[in-house]
């Protein structure tokens, strides 16, 4: 029973940017333990839908309902804080902090400032931030400066901050935009590793790194969702061939 | 010497607090000199209040100053109410007022005869005008260079309203005629080297708190937010939050500094409330490092002390604001940290 539960649901979202729906009557459902992609072409209303649920953008109409509460329109560090984690689609980590200051900012505890000043690091962080790192393969890395890292390894500490949050829901913007092959088949590694214990909503161009990690595709288009399906059923729809490639279809292209 | 013991800050610190100590007596217990370097430990704690707002959480405060000036103040009323009956009117009342035919001591003067609560003031006035401040700046998500300007404005409001209401503050002239601080058999004399041990010491265990805040994991979120706001903000974090506390933190090292300022400079005024000195601080933050508590202390000092010299010294009498500018403009092109990252740098 638990694993089907939905544990986010879109209610016919609007997002009305003075006139132009980026997102137009938006349905989507997500159950518990489920890594579901999310495709489409350019300006198909990807990225404002996962900023309407961690609530970075603002909803016209529409209910978002997450774990059985409606978050509609809050705040975000409020979201965050009922466990919805959201990696950017331009890496966001703290440049001039170290990559274990950056997962120590990160770790999931108290939020409070006045429970964290004078908290100093102990050894039951360190293992946590060892733990973590080594997952995502920054172990070698913890002393470095932020900025100095490869831009594979900056969407890694920032995957790896989003995770420490032990979050119940995760979405991920683009997280192999700008990747060498080499540091895509990393990736993919790493989210067939989370899968097993998080739900995920990864917003993703590459179709050979989705084919590689996703169990159902929802494919946006103009602001609405126009397919959904494994991977194989997308790829034979005639209204996504028809989105991505004009009317026509490949062959008068 | 040992380098690893070189990258401790709190050895750095105590190292730095520790040669303070001995100024004194290589001045000879000069009066003129030991009053001036007072005068520099003081601003250079204004600095270290920049360096947490600035330096560490990001928020350029181009006001700082007016959390300086109220703490100033307060400290003032208090000695203020406790001068020699000759200096004042009927019933102890303030000299300014009665040349302002004020007949009874207003309200908000009154629990100034208390030096407990004027010093409480000093530093809780500034913390509660941060705490406005901050909700009303951080919370409408104001960001970047209109903080700046706000907090300009805010500073200068005050500046004028001090100005502006003579009778109660004294105006422009400040409030003097001062009595000497006294705690138990204690006189702290502004000339002597007794004044400039109680600042050294405040000084130190402000610097400690403020690096232990800094050290501490509410140290770490505000240079979080000083580099991605937004990341901080989907981990969960308040940053209007932590925005206000890193102000009112700053607010309250400020209102320390401008009390202790008080006492070695013997009376309080507008100009420590206005728009040169708070420009200043900023010049010394980046003159010294402003992501460091010491680089901006010593920053501080340094342009101060330099200025001092200069204006005073007969070559460049005429030219010292010259190579004040001269000076801020190289280490700003060639220094992005300051001296502080100079350091950094060497003993790497």
């Amino acid at each position: 029973m638990s694993k089907n539960k939905n544990i986010l649901k879109l209610n016919s979202v609007v997002v009305d940017f003075d006139g132009f729906k980026a997102v137009n009557n938006f349905n989507l459902k997500i159950n518990q333990g489920e890594l579901r992609c999310l495709i489409g072409p350019n300006g198909a209303g990807k990225t404002t839908v996962m900023d309407i649920i961690c609530g970075k953008t603002k909803s016209t109409s529409g209910k978002i309902i997450f774990d059985q509460e409606d978050i509609t329109n809050q705040e975000e560090h409020l979201i965050a804080r009922k466990g919805i984690g959201r990696k950017f689609q331009i890496p966001s980590v703290f440049k001039e902090l170290t990559v274990k200051e950056n997962l120590y900012v990160a770790l999931n505890s108290h939020l409070g400032f006045f429970r964290n000043l004078f908290k100093f690091f102990n050894k039951k962080d360190q293992k946590k931030i060892d733990e973590i790192a080594e997952f995502v393969g920054l172990q070698n890395e913890l002393d470095k400066t932020a900025q100095f890292l490869s831009h594979g390894q900056t969407q890694w500490l920032e995957i790896a901050l989003v995770v420490l949050k032990e979050p119940k829901l995760i979405l991920m913007d683009e997280p192999t935009a700008g990747m060498t092959d080499y540091e895509t088949n990393q990736t993919a590694t790493l989210f067939n590793k989370l899968k097993k214990t998080q739900t995920l909503i990864v917003v993703e161009h590459d179709m050979g790194f989705v084919k590689e990690i996703s169990d159902v595709i929802s494919v946006m288009h103009q602001g609405k969702l126009l397919a959904e399906g494994t991977a194989s059923q997308i790829e034979n729809d005639d209204k996504v061939k028809e989105a991505y490639l004009g009317k026509k279809g490949i062959t008068n292209a | 010497m040992n380098k690893k013991l070189f990258k401790n800050t709190y050895v750095l610190y105590g190292i730095v607090c520790f040669l303070l100590f001995f100024v004194p007596l290589i001045l000879k217990d000069d009066p003129f000199y030991i009053n001036k370097s007072s005068t520099y430990i003081c601003l250079g704690l204004l600095a270290v209040s920049l360096s947490i707002s600035w330096g560490y959480t990001g928020i350029l405060n181009l006001g700082n100053a007016v959390f300086f000036g109220l703490g100033s103040y307060c400290m003032a009323m208090s000695l203020k109410l406790k001068t020699d009956a000759v200096h004042t009117g009927s019933g102890g009342l303030p000299d300014f007022m009665v040349w302002n035919n004020v007949e009874k001591l207003p309200w908000f003067w009154e629990p100034f005869h208390s030096l407990t609560f004027g010093i409480m003031a000093g530093i809780f006035v500034p913390v509660l005008l941060a705490i406005i401040l901050g909700f009303f700046i951080f919370r409408g998500r104001i960001a970047g260079v209109y903080v700046a300007i706000i907090t300009l404005a805010v500073m200068i409001v005050v500046y004028l309203l001090i100005m502006d209401q003579q009778r109660f503050t004294g105006g422009f002239n400040g409030i003097t005629d001062l009595f000497v601080l006294r705690m138990g058999d204690l006189e702290f004399d502004a000339y002597g080297s007794s004044s400039y041990y109680l600042i050294l010491l405040v000084m130190t265990v402000v610097l400690f708190i403020s690096l232990l805040i800094t050290k501490s994991r509410a140290g770490l979120i505000f240079q979080a937010i000083r580099d991605d706001e937004n990341r901080v903000r989907f981990l969960g974090y308040s940053v209007g939050t932590y925005k206000t506390a890193a102000m009112c933190v700053s607010a309250a090292i400020a209102g320390i500094a401008g009390m202790l300022y008080t006492i070695v400079m013997e009376f309080a005024s507008p100009t420590f409330l206005a728009v040169p000195l708070s420009l200043s601080i900023v010049i010394w933050c980046a003159v010294g490092g402003r992501q460091s508590l010491m680089g901006s202390f010593l920053g501080a000092i340094i342009v101060t002390a330099g200025q001092g010299f200069l204006s005073e010294s007969e070559t460049f009498l005429h030219t010292w604001t010259l190579v004040m500018g001269l000076v801020f403009i190289l280490s700003v092109l060639f220094l992005p940290k300051g001296l502080a990252g100079a350091f950094d740098k060497l003993t790497k």
